[in-house]
């Protein structure tokens, strides 16, 4: 199969603009993703997870090392080329939803194909079919503030996938939800992987993770240990993370 | 706790929030100045030496009354804009344990130290540029510059009591709402902006009836014939215009942008999608501010434009006063040649030389005429509102003064109408039962004509000779008009308009000591008292647009900084969906672009529809030539709409730069 994603000896400093400390947030991170690969990072909070996700998604940028998306080196692009990556190749899902107030969930979820400039008719058929999928098509004319958490999270999911983008990143996107959403949030990224879409996900919870087929963790800005799911149930997998987890604490 | 510790706070507090407080104090420290200055200018002795000084002393005081009127306005709605930011941080101090008087106490310090910065520095200015104004008025007057240096502290206390006051009056309702209003429940009022999601019946209603507002206003403001003699009705026009103006763009604008947002074809594209979508919401939450502006808008072109075009057109207002260079008009003929004299000596004195003297024996009435029957009677069936006036007098006098030479036979008239009431194919007059023949038609001005707005049209009947005047005359006393024959001399002098003043002023000296005289003008005259008049507007007008314009600006830059921060959060949302900065940019452009110019749009139709208000004043101040005034109008709002845009540009400088401010954690 083809590598989807590469990171190869990702570093990351931050200078603090006040003080003159550096604080080095990254101390190189590589690892593979291929195609249809489903990937879930996991760490303490404050181990690095973000940074790594926000520099995939070229949000932020490395201080060295390089990060090739199907085969494009994203980290020797101009400011321009980036964007437009972004907008055509990547999906991003946040933990607290990020949703327009000002636009519909339909606005909201459409918001990608019109930067795309696509015609009315392409989005509307790309909405509406991706409602029916996630199960938001009742909703499409409410407001974000009309909405329960759990339905934001599924508009966001939905905003992140109405491009059929190569790669979806998805920073905690349980973080905010309760578990029966969790789970059904989990269901989704499951039944889009399982149709061939590449994810890689931030969490904290074990069960989100056990859905993926590969969990990495992060501690201290390096990537500690990988587990693959080779093909286990969700329950063994979720069993063998939390060993892992429980022994890195003793 | 010690007052002091409040007014230790207080103090904090002015320095933190020093991007706010920094526009008011500008504002306040103009307008105070301007208060000082027109108390200052009226009360000054160097000003009673000017011809027609209590009209003008009035008028300058109208305008420290109207000035503190209009401060007081916009100190309170400026305060309500002021306060609605400032609700969160008074409820943390309730969350802290300060109880409502000590919040008082804080309110309390914070207006007294602005009001004493803005106070001491405004009169301090105002002070040092008194005698520049003084000096710049004068020069506009054509008035040798008698500056009486002395200062009054009387205009000081004036001018602190006057603001005091005002602060007073606000200070007290910032206290009543902090004590009304459980403290804590302020931490709250934090009211989420709820996007306006489509129109409801009631909002179709409000538009419908502010466009209707509007359109009453034209109408209303184009059907009242004598709107300067009652500021009611203006008053009225306006108030109609600015509820118009608000149900018109807080519902209307708003139905046209949902309108345009159901264009799948214009809303889903790139930089339409957010600007419209988010322009929805803030033209309603803006509406009343926007309504503000643009009535103030309205105000600055109306009133800068006229005073304006009232200067630049003095010359022409005292030119066209009279035909000749002036006129001297008495009841009894046979004081004529004395006048006749006085002229002539004045004239020798002065050295210049008398082109010429005519004389002229007049008859004239205040009437109603019916353009339709000929007929002048009192019987007002014409719907004007103010009379018509009828002047009589032979042809002889006519032509002599005119330089015509018309001839009647006997039973017949010269029918002159005013230029402003053509009366094509009349045939016969008929004056209070006296019956004539027209013999031929001209229109108006005459030699006689001034331009008066206490009258509506003026007519002359010419006739034969000096029997069928008297016998006119004769007839009409029996009906009761007691008006009696007038002697007009007017003149003419060669000379520069230096010396034909100097002239004017011997004349007036030597005319003093002859009996029966009705009444003396001249084009001196009327242009002095002129210039002096219409300096004094122009010199209102200016700072009081001034003052305006800064509150404009003020509560413009002020929304813009309101709405930036509340926009931080959307922008960088766009910007992790990955939309450019610049198409960003381009959004912020469009949408403060559309709200911005909407009021001025809106106040350029408002004066377009209302120009008929301004030609009636102008035409009080004998301004009567409409190209003149148009072109005035036309160029001011050229220049003001440049001011605008680069206001505009600055705006949109200040909220992008808050929205896109470099920010890692994006
Ligand atoms: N903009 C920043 N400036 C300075 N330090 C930062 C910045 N963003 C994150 N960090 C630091 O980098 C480390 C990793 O942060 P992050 O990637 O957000 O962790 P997490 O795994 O919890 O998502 C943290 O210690 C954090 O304090
Ligand atoms: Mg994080």
């Amino acid at each position: 199969m083809n590598k989807m994603l590469e990171l190869k000896n990702l570093h990351k400093t931050y200078y603090t603009k006040h003080s003159n400390v550096e604080y080095e947030a990254l101390k190189g991170i590589s690892f593979d993703a291929l195609e249809g690969d489903f990937v879930a990072i996991m760490g303490e909070s404050g181990s690095g997870k973000t940074t790594t996700l926000n520099i995939i998604a070229s949000l932020d940028t490395s201080t060295s090392g390089e990060v090739i998306i199907a085969g494009s080196d994203i980290s020797k692009m101009g400011n321009k080329e980036i964007c437009r990556f972004r907008r055509e190749k990547l999906g991003f899902v946040f933990q607290d939803f990020n949703l327009l107030n000002y636009f519909t969930v339909k606005d909201n979820i459409a918001f990608p194909l019109v930067l795309l400039n696509r015609s009315k008719q392409e989005i509307d058929e790309r909405v509406n079919d991706l409602a029916e999928k996630i199960g938001i098509t009742k909703l499409l004319n409410k407001y974000p503030y009309e909405i329960s958490g759990g339905e934001k999270q599924r508009t966001a999911v939905a905003r992140a996938l109405v491009c059929k983008p190569t790669l979806v990143l998805a920073d905690e996107p349980t973080g905010a939800l309760d578990s029966k959403n969790s789970d059904q949030l989990m269901e989704l990224f499951k039944t889009f992987n399982d149709l061939g879409q590449t994810i890689i996900m931030v969490t904290h919870s074990l069960k989100s993770a056990s859905k993926a087929k590969k969990v990495l963790f992060l501690k201290d800005g390096v990537i500690g240990t990988t587990l693959e799911k080779n093909g286990r149930s969700d329950e063994e997998f979720e069993e063998e993370i939390a060993g892992l987890l429980y022994n890195a604490r003793k | 706790m010690k007052q002091t510790f409040w007014a230790k706070i207080a103090f904090k507090n002015i320095i933190e929030n020093k991007k706010f407080h920094l526009a008011n104090l500008i504002v306040s420290i103009f307008t105070i100045m301007s208060f000082y200055i027109f108390t200052f200018t009226a009360t000054n002795k160097g000003l009673a030496d000017v011809r027609g000084y209590t009209g003008l002393k009035f008028i300058l005081m109208v305008g420290c009354v109207f000035l503190a009127l209009i401060s007081f306005v916009f100190k309170a709605y400026t305060n309500r804009l002021l306060i609605k930011r400032r609700n969160k941080e008074l409820g943390l101090y309730a969350a802290w344990g300060l109880e409502p008087k000590h919040v008082n106490s804080i309110l309390f310090f914070e207006a007294l130290y602005m009001y004493l910065a803005y106070a001491v520095i405004g009169i301090g200015i105002g002070v040092l540029l008194q005698k520049y104004v003084y000096r710049v008025m004068f020069t506009l007057m054509h008035c040798d510059i008698r500056y009486a240096g002395d200062f009054s502290f009387n205009n000081i206390f004036i001018s602190l009591g006057v603001f005091a006051v005002i602060d007073l009056c606000i200070l007290f309702k910032n206290m009543i709402s902090v004590s009304k209003k459980k403290i804590i429940a302020l931490l709250k009022d934090e009211t989420a902006v709820e996007p306006v999601k489509k129109l409801r019946a009631s909002d179709i209603l409000k538009a419908v009836i502010g466009v209707a507002l509007i359109i009453c206003a034209y109408i209303y403001v184009n059907r009242v014939d004598d709107f300067v003699n009652s500021l009611r009705t203006l008053v009225f026009a306006v108030a109609l215009l600015f509820l118009g103006s608000f149900l018109a763009i807080s519902s209307f604008v708003v139905m046209i942008e949902l309108a345009l947002k159901k264009q799948d074809k214009l809303y889903y594209r790139n930089t339409f999608f957010t600007t419209l979508a988010k322009l929805v919401t803030r033209t309603r939450n803006n509406a009343l501010s926007l309504a503000v502006i643009n009535i103030l808008f309205t105000c600055v072109i109306v009133g800068s434009s006229s005073t304006i075009a009232l200067y630049l057109g003095t010359e022409r207002q005292a030119s066209v006063a009279f035909k000749t260079d002036g006129e001297i008009s008495l009841i009894d003929e046979n004081r004529i040649p004395e006048v006749e004299e006085a002229i002539r000596s004045s004239a020798a004195d002065t050295g210049l030389s008398v082109e010429g003297i005519w004389i002229a024996k007049r008859y004239a009435f205040p009437t109603a005429f019916n353009e339709k029957t000929g007929e002048f009677s009192n019987e007002y069936i014409t719907g004007r509102n103010l009379p018509d006036i009828i002047e009589m007098m032979t042809v002889e006098t006519f032509n002599k003064n005119e330089g015509t030479n018309y001839t009647l036979k006997e039973g017949e008239v010269l029918f002159i109408s005013d230029e402003e009431c053509p009366v094509n194919g009349l045939e016969g007059v008929n004056i209070y039962g006296n019956r004539f023949k027209v013999a031929q038609i001209a229109e108006g001005p005459i030699f006689t004509d001034i331009d008066n707005i206490q009258y509506a049209y003026k007519f002359h009947v010419i006739v034969d000779n000096d029997e069928t005047l008297a016998r006119v005359r004769e007839d009409l006393l029996s009906q009761g008009n007691t008006r009696e024959f007038r002697f007009s001399v007017t003149y003419n002098v060669a000379g520069s308009k230096d010396e034909e003043l100097r002239f004017d002023e011997r004349l007036n000296d030597k005319l003093m000591h002859i009996e029966s005289i009705d009444y003396v003008d001249s084009n001196a005259t009327q242009r002095q008292t002129r210039y002096a008049r219409n300096s004094v507007f122009l010199f209102l007008g200016t700072f009081i647009s001034l003052i305006f314009i800064m509150y404009m600006i003020f509560i413009m830059y002020y929304k813009q900084i309101e709405e930036a921060l509340d926009d931080v959060g959307n922008v960088k949302i766009m910007k992790k969906i990955g939309m450019y900065s610049a198409e960003i940019k381009k959004c912020i452009f469009a949408e403060n672009g559309i709200l911005f110019f909407l009021p001025v749009v809106m106040a350029f139709c408002h004066v377009a529809a209302c120009f008929a208000l301004m030609k009636d004043v102008m035409k009080l101040f004998m301004l009567t030539d409409m190209d003149f005034i148009r072109l005035c109008v036309v160029l001011f709002c050229v220049g003001i709409l440049v001011v605008y845009m680069l206001m505009y540009y600055g705006a949109y400088k200040v909220y992008s730069g808050i929205v896109l401010k470099e920010d890692s954690s994006v």
